[in-house]
């Protein structure tokens, strides 16, 4: 489902180059991304979801070549089949819970927001236990409960991939697992497949493979 | 499009308060000016229209502006008065002759065991029939007065006072700790006033001698040489009589007292205000201005020209009202820019959130945009409904000028 080969990227005046000389990830695989700070781990999952473009080297999604796609096309991609779960959950903090999840819909208009959609962004809320959050701000919601949002907001719209920065990173272990717990049910459940930046490594037994960033990153010649 | 506004009015209404004092700021640095120019405006063509319906104006030598604001808005201080022998005067000329007797006002009368209490005073024009018909006025209910004592009333008195008809209007008090002053005089309202829009609509009409007695150089009392009231005659030499002070004034005109109602003195010398002179032509307009050109104690004014200095000088006004509105403009536009600066610097995060989920840089800015075109809307909607609200109470702003002036 998604193809890097000969990747060189580098951030402008760093020395530090991320190099992936190979990278393959199947459809509905889970993937985790481990690393020390500063590895690349972010930076990586960025590139293999079409945020940055590598300075060199070839990335294909779904058998399209995202290294060959206008910035606008990327994107494009990025609404309909991909979903995003960041560490500090960054949902909007003037939208009502339903709102939040509904987003991604308000951003792109080739997302149609109907009746069907609102139905399952209902039902998703109630199959997370936020039934009762729908019109709750994000400043009323526990850190759990803003997490759980975040998964709704990736999720709604079905996507082929879910990529997650360090999405359990501001949990106790308790919710960790929950979260992580319900991930995977829906990844199930939607047949997508998973890339999770990580640093927790008692979470690794939940993902089929695990990538040490380690083994890419480098110092700029 | 629908999703940007969605997402720029749930911004705006969860800031409420910021939001709300944007929209009063912009709305204010706007509508500041504006609102002094439509003030302005509103001035100019309600006082510029009536004076220039006023070809010519009379009064004794002095301040002009008075002359003409009281004569025409009958607002400000009584001219000095002339006598009504400029009236006879001027009545020999082509043209129509209207005095005006101006000075004195007057309020609703009770019965003593009313429960109702305004004494909310109005200005009593004592004229001749001949005003109502130069200022096409009409009556909207009754008739014009036709006797002594009689009234008519502008429509906004009437609404102000709740006066009908056959309702007792009574004349204020000049000097209230005078106690050798006439009574006041009661006075029956016959007629209400079609509305115009003008200052007819707040005024009380009444024939010149009405107001003549009000200033006690006519009165009716019982008559001491009927055999009747022989006892209140004190002195009698030849035609002089003196009376007992039992004898009773009458203060208000009845059809069994108006036979009574004289006056003393000599009629050329009954005081008038102003006298409206309408020449038959522009000839006869230009000979009586050269006429009183080099008079002394008489002026001739063209209020059009009167009311033309009194705006020059509002406009010379307004020019610092306008320096001073476009530096408090700028600087409210500079605290304004610098706000949304700070605000699109402390938003950068949810912006870099909307881009990685795929949403394009042009997508972000509209959504900023989009908020910033509502609270200019708001803003906007704010500045007319002020305005809506300056037209409609038009009137009042009008008297306030001249309260002013």
């Amino acid at each position: 489902m998604i193809q890097a080969s000969d990747i060189h990227f580098h951030y402008p005046r760093t020395r530090f180059e991320l190099v992936v000389d190979s990278l393959k990830i199947e459809a509905g695989e889970k993937v985790a991304f481990v690393g020390a700070s500063g590895s690349g781990k972010t930076t990586l999952v960025s590139l293999l979801a079409g945020i940055f473009l590598p300075q060199k080297g070839k990335i294909c999604f779904l058998d399209q070549t995202l290294t060959d796609m206008t910035d606008s096309q990327r994107r494009q991609l990025r609404l309909e089949k991909m979903g995003f779960i960041f560490q500090e959950f960054e949902l909007v903090e003037y939208l009502r819970a339903l709102d939040n999840i509904l987003l991604p819909y308000q951003l792109n208009s080739s997302l149609v927001l109907d009746k069907t959609v609102r139905e399952r962004a209902h039902e998703l809320m109630k199959e997370m236990g936020l039934g009762d959050k729908t019109r709750s701000f994000p400043g009323e919601l526990s850190q759990g409960e803003k997490q759980r949002v975040a998964i709704g907001r990736a999720l709604v719209h079905e996507p082929t991939v879910l990529v997650a920065d360090e999405p359990t990173g501001n949990l106790d272990p308790v919710a960790t697992k929950d979260i992580l717990k319900l991930l995977f049910t829906y990844l199930e459940m939607q047949k997508a497949s998973l890339l999770m930046v990580t640093h927790d490594h008692s979470l690794l037994t939940y993902f089929d493979r695990v990538i040490d960033l380690q083994d890419f990153g480098r110092e700029k010649q | 499009m629908k999703g940007i506004f969605f997402l720029a009015w749930r911004y705006i209404s969860f800031h409420r308060l910021k939001s709300f004092i944007l929209v009063f700021a912009m709305s204010l640095v706007v509508f500041l000016p504006l609102s002094v120019h439509l003030l302005i405006n509103i001035f100019q063509k309600s006082i510029e229209e009536r004076a220039a319906s006023t070809p010519l104006l009379i009064g004794s030598s002095g301040n002009r502006y008075d002359l003409v604001l009281r004569s025409i808005y009958f607002q400000g201080e009584e001219p000095t008065p002339l006598s009504q022998k400029e009236v006879e005067d001027l009545s020999e000329r082509k043209g129509a002759v209207i005095p005006l007797f101006l000075r004195f006002s007057a309020h609703r009368f009770y019965a003593e065991d009313s429960q109702e209490g305004s004494y909310q005073s109005f200005p009593l024009v004592g004229t001749t029939l001949d005003y109502f018909f130069w200022r096409s006025l009409e009556v909207k209910e009754g008739n014009w007065p036709a006797i002594l004592g009689e009234v008519v009333v502008g429509p906004k008195v009437a609404e102000n006072l709740n006066l009908r008809l056959g309702d007792f209007l009574l004349s204020d008090q000049q000097k209230i700790y005078d106690i050798s002053s006439t009574y006041p005089l009661k006075m029956k309202v016959v007629g209400i006033l079609k509305e115009e829009g003008t200052a007819d609509d707040e005024a009380i009409f009444t024939d010149i001698k009405t107001s003549w007695i009000i200033a006690g150089i006519g009165h009716g009392h019982q008559d001491v040489l009927d055999e009747k009231n022989l006892r209140l005659v004190q002195k009698k030499e030849g035609s002089d009589v003196l009376a007992s002070p039992r004898m009773v004034n009458y203060n208000e005109v009845t059809m069994e007292n108006i036979a009574s109602f004289h006056f003393h003195g000599e009629s050329q010398n009954f005081p008038v205000s102003s006298i409206v002179f309408l020449p038959k032509d522009h000839k006869a307009m230009t000979i009586l201005m050269g006429d009183y050109l080099e008079s002394k104690t008489v002026q001739v004014v063209s209020p059009k020209n009167v009311v033309g200095e009194l705006m020059s000088l509002v406009f010379r006004i307004r020019i610092f009202f306008d320096a001073n509105f476009i530096l408090m403009f700028l600087c409210t536009v500079l605290f304004l820019s610098l706000i949304l600066l700070l605000s699109f610097k402390l938003r950068e995060r949810e912006r870099k959130t909307f881009f990685k989920l795929g949403c394009s840089r042009r997508t972000v800015i509209s959504v900023q945009l989009a908020e910033l075109f509502l609270l200019g809307a708001f803003s906007a909607l704010l500045v007319i409904l002020g305005a809506w609200g300056l037209w409609q109470s038009e009137a009042l702003w009008i008297k306030l000028f001249f309260w002013i002036a």
